[in-house]
């Protein structure tokens, strides 16, 4: 009996299933694609079926076969949406129906309080980071280069 | 002992795991493996009121060929891991380790006083 990690490719459409039954999912995060909320196999988050996603949104979403992200949209023109980590400089396109996931708040650092996506410390810090972009870069690389190394991730 | 609610025996690509299911959540940031026999054993007690690690080991002799001891032996390691796990309930659990996969990311004392810390977020917006 082992405790085991799945790779996503095969995991996440799984997940998807259980979503569109009308289950919600807890699942961990990988990656550094969403920092500096966000932190590799630290983080966990809870999905439900994507109802009405709007910008702003972070979703799952299964930007080409077989390879799932879980970014914030940035842009939804008709069918095409946008989508940019915010741990990212370049974004990535899919169509509303690649969205697969939608996220009803995040669990960081092992807390069982959740993070709710419509509250208060979701939204201000959203508006604050998309309003960085023009800098992200930098925040990103002192944050990885300096912060992290300094302090650990926040 | 007995098995925990929620608990359930699910098959995903192709593989055997346990994962906690809520009314409505699954939760997949945790999940048990189960190999075949374990699996087998995992279906047969969660019926059950009550079960034994020689309950175990009779179901085990049921569908394997195998010897008592052995079964004995594999069943208390069993049990001990799903205690381990916390998906099994009772006094009468063996004490068992769990082998991981991933790196091991138990939090070092200094680590885990760290994480008592106020988290910057709350510090600057709460």
């Amino acid at each position: 009996m082992q405790e085991i990690q799945f790779p996503n490719a095969e995991l996440i459409p799984e997940i998807v299933k259980m979503l569109s039954e009308g289950h919600t999912v807890t699942l961990r995060l990988r990656g550094v694609s969403m920092r500096p909320f966000l932190e590799d196999n630290r983080d966990k988050a809870l999905l439900c079926k994507p109802a009405h996603v709007r910008t702003g949104d972070p979703v799952l979403a299964e930007i080409s076969p077989g390879h799932f992200v879980l970014h914030r949209i940035t842009g939804i023109s008709g069918d095409d949406v946008t989508l940019l980590g915010d741990g990212n400089l370049t974004a990535e396109h899919c169509k509303t129906d690649n969205i697969v996931g939608a996220v009803i708040g995040f669990y960081r650092k092992g807390r069982t309080r959740m993070d709710k996506t419509d509250g208060r410390k979701w939204k201000i810090y959203s508006r604050l980071w998309t309003s960085l972009y023009p800098v992200r870069r930098y925040l990103l690389g002192i944050y990885r280069r300096l912060w992290i190394p300094l302090f650990g991730p926040v | 002992m007995k098995t925990k609610k929620g608990f359930n025996l699910r098959s995903v690509c192709g593989e055997s795991i346990i994962v906690a299911e809520g009314e409505e959540n699954i939760d997949f940031s945790n999940i048990i493996s189960m190999n075949e026999s374990s699996a087998y054993l995992w279906k047969k007690v969660q019926g059950m009121d009550s079960f034994s690690v020689a309950d175990m080991a009779r179901l085990l002799l049921e569908e394997y060929d195998t010897d008592e001891a052995t079964a004995m032996s594999d069943s208390l390691t069993l049990a001990g891991q799903w205690g381990k796990a916390g998906i099994i309930e009772g006094e009468d659990v063996p004490d068992g380790e769990i082998k991981k996969a991933a790196p091991d990311n138990v939090p070092s004392p200094a680590q885990e006083k760290k994480g008592e810390k106020k988290g910057i977020f709350r510090k600057i917006f709460g």
